[in-house]
């Protein structure tokens, strides 16, 4: 009975402190929220994904048709795997590639300098005939150079480039190809990453979470509005010949966006297709996460702003679209970053008593998007039961997405901008790194 | 026989029988006309031909003899000089007179005493064996083997391989020859070399293939691997190839320094089979057989040990002072 009195008293003190904010001051302190998340994260989203949904049934048609035109052509598909120490993934790589439904396909492993006993393992396999073409680096050379060599190598006529950890669902090949025959003009298709391990740990149960809002959906929506930019590295199918005339990837870490950004440079079109899906294995610890998450935001930094900074500027190659994919993955990714450790700050310093009702105030409005997201990938996530044993965790959505990785991203923006981290990064081997640093890469 | 006339030169008191006429006949001489045998004929298959006779022979007087080849032959010999030294007791130019004129006397004297009242060996093998053991005991000499193209394998011990007419016999015979010899404990072995033979002919000479897994073909071209570390371009040497430079095909920059523009992480095949272009990392090797060309894995080698042999004190009084007794009972 006490501790109900408790939880009672904490919602009169909650809604009276609610009562208190009128208009002005959330707008004053929290404008963002409503004039960008709030339209963002759901009305935009909400449209585009209904919009999304409703063209695929209304166009069932011609994607049977394009279903169609794949099998009549059946065309070789090489299936590109670079990896470092990825042997012990191998068996169950083969594995998933065995209960494929489209089985013209040739998988290609590449072993970038491992130190473990991968080549003896690929080599067992290459040898089997499980592995169509199992290439070796003695020296390590970095995830791009692996996936070149592969490349080089490859004769499908579309590459599917996966990590090796991850496992594909039985149709997934099939999926990931018929966007190439329903659109003209496509120069990549992206896959849907569904994490594996849910129940490792709370990390991974967190990326649960956030996978099927910003890639499930929220890759829907940047795909049917033409601004998705990140073809994920673990499962994204390219037209061979576009690749070799891009030369293949050049120097990561997210060299998986870099090529996705080259691709839309180049004029093509660059989809996602929820229904071909992967499993992704995810870090299990925060620490690990974190690496990883860093890792990925420096890149934003690295080719968003330098690299690939000929896309904001308005000459006779400039494209609106890949302008406002770039405009909404810096702003949203970056820039409001800063503005919410501004304005949280300011609060601090003004006001701090003002907190006690701002972060319940913000957090309510962030946990009322977050349900509203969850609704939204519930028509799109083929396993729903798994997802509602998950809809105990939404609480924690608001926390993890709006501290937890709104600090990782900042902090590697900041390493990113004023130190060059990711140049210092041992992902790439120290050789690649200085060249990359060198040119600009 | 006696047509030929014999040419006899003394030297220090010794008679020294020039064999060129018997040679080019190959006829083997009375022993007794000469202390010692030389060798001047310049036909170097007449030369190989008689002196396997003389170590074939059932003479112990002949197969005794003391040999020596004349120093000036050396370059009719060609290939063939290391066999003939070993058939024979050397170039007379390598021996002092003191050597072989203890040669002589000591052949002279194992004959006087074990020379009369031989029996004939039961079979063909212990015959051969007594033989070496006469012949390597008198030379103070090891059965050592010898690294010869013109042999099966690769190795022969000449003097037991003359016995046998066609070098897959002297291969399996020497063998078992010295192996049975050994198990008895009448010879002991020593570590020599190791040999991998062909399964089906046992020869030595083989032909090693890098070979497309796919097609099994050994035409192959191997090309290195080229990583240009600032664009992340891979790819064999041939796509860098540019008017003698390396160029990038990727972006088209100029390649320097190895280790720090690019380096070579690896090679890669190519099969240049028309029908089959199969390209990879791992070539198999093959190994195909010069003599009868039977192909195989290398793990189907035949591997054999080569050893050195020496008399052992047991195989001395075998064949050596054995017999006397088993004549002195008799007697």
């Amino acid at each position: 009975m006490v501790s109900l009195s408790i939880i009672v008293d904490f919602w009169e003190d909650y809604f009276r402190m609610l009562q208190r904010l009128d208009w002005e001051t959330m707008m004053r302190w929290g404008w963002f929220i409503l004039l960008l998340d709030i339209p963002r994260y759901v009305i935009v989203e909400g449209l585009a994904l209904i919009w999304s949904r409703s063209r695929r049934i209304i166009t069932r048609k011609k994607w049977k048709q394009a279903r169609q035109m794949l099998w009549t052509e059946y065309p070789l598909v090489t299936v590109l795997v670079p990896g470092h120490n990825e042997g012990r993934h191998l068996s169950k790589l083969v594995a998933s590639m065995k209960k494929q439904t489209y089985q013209h396909i040739e998988l290609v492993v590449v072993d970038d300098g491992s130190t473990d006993n991968t080549a003896i393992i690929g080599q067992s396999f290459e040898k089997k005939g499980d592995i169509d073409i199992f290439l070796r680096c003695g020296e390590r050379g970095g995830k791009a150079s692996a996936a070149n060599l592969g490349l080089r190598y490859a004769k499908g006529k579309f590459i599917v480039h996966l990590d090796a950890d991850s496992s594909l669902a039985p149709d997934a090949l099939e999926k990931i190809l018929i966007p190439f025959y329903r659109y003209p003009h496509v120069g990549a298709v992206g896959g849907n990453l569904v994490v594996h391990n849910e129940s490792d740990s709370l990390t991974t149960t967190m990326q649960y979470m956030e996978y099927i809002q910003s890639i499930s959906v929220g890759r829907i929506v940047l795909s049917k509005l033409g601004l998705y930019k990140i073809v994920s590295g673990a499962f994204g199918a390219f037209p061979r010949k576009l690749l070799d005339r891009m030369g293949g990837w050049d120097i990561g870490p997210g060299l998986d966006g870099d090529i996705t950004v080259k691709i839309r440079k180049l004029g093509y079109k660059v989809l996602f297709e929820e229904n071909a899906v992967c499993l992704t294995h995810v870090p299990t610890t925060w620490k690990a996460l974190t690496k990883q998450r860093r890792r990925w935001s420096r890149s934003l930094v690295r080719f968003r702003l330098r690299k690939h900074i000929d896309v904001w500027v308005p000459d006779k190659h400039f494209s609106w679209l890949n302008f406002v994919a770039f405009f909404e993955n810096v702003f949203f990714g970056f820039v409001l970053d800063f503005m919410w450790i501004f304005y949280t700050l300011k609060i601090l310093i003004v006001a701090p008593g003002f907190l006690l009702v701002w972060f319940p105030f913000k957090y309510t409005l962030y946990l009322g998007i977050a349900i509203f997201q969850y609704i939204c990938s519930f028509f799109v996530i083929n396993d729903r039961s798994k997802m509602l044993k998950m809809c105990i965790y939404i609480p924690l959505v608001p926390l993890y997405m709006g501290y937890y990785m709104r600090l990782v991203r900042t902090v590697a923006y900041i390493g990113e901008m004023f130190f060059y981290e990711s140049y210092k990064d041992v992902w790439n081997p120290a050789k690649t790194s200085k060249k990359a640093k060198e040119f600009g890469m | 026989m006696s047509e030929i006339t014999p040419h006899v030169v003394e030297m220090y008191g010794r008679r020294i029988l020039l064999l060129s006429n018997f040679i080019e006949d190959c006829i083997l001489p009375d022993p007794l006309i000469a202390d010692m045998w030389l060798v001047n004929h310049q036909d170097r298959t007449k030369v190989r031909k008689f002196l396997r006779s003389v170590v074939c022979s059932h003479d112990m007087r002949v197969y005794l003899k003391p040999i020596y080849l004349e120093d000036s032959l050396r370059s009719f010999f060609m290939d063939d000089e290391r066999v003939m030294q070993r058939l024979s007791d050397g170039f007379l130019g390598n021996a002092d007179p003191l050597q072989i004129a203890t040669l002589i006397d000591q052949v002279a004297y194992f004959i006087e005493k074990h020379g009369r009242g031989r029996k004939k060996k039961a079979s063909q093998q212990e015959q051969i064996l007594q033989y070496i053991f006469d012949y390597n005991y008198t030379r103070r000499r090891k059965i050592v083997p010898m690294r010869l193209h013109q042999s099966l394998t690769g190795y022969t011990y000449p003097r037991i391989d003359s016995f046998f007419f066609n070098m897959s016999d002297a291969y399996l015979n020497s063998r078992i020859i010295l192996k049975e010899a050994e198990e008895q404990g009448y010879l002991k072995r020593t570590y020599f070399d190791t040999q991998h033979l062909c399964k089906s002919c046992n020869s030595g000479f083989l032909n090693y293939h890098e070979v497309c897994p796919r097609c099994n073909e050994h035409n192959l071209k191997a090309s290195n691997l080229i990583h240009h570390f600032r664009c992340a371009y891979v790819g064999p040497e041939t796509d860098f190839v540019f008017h003698n430079k390396l160029v990038c095909p990727k972006c088209s920059v100029q390649l320097k320094n190895v280790g720090v523009d690019y380096d070579k992480p690896g090679k890669m095949f190519t099969c240049k089979s028309q029908s089959c272009n199969h390209q990879f990392q791992e070539a198999p090797i093959q190994v195909c057989c010069v003599d009868c060309g039977t192909k195989q894995e290398p793990y189907e080698l035949v591997v054999k040990k080569v050893y050195q042999y020496e008399l052992s004190e047991k195989g001395i009084q075998r064949f050596l002072f054995n017999e006397d007794q088993v004549s002195l009972q008799h007697g």
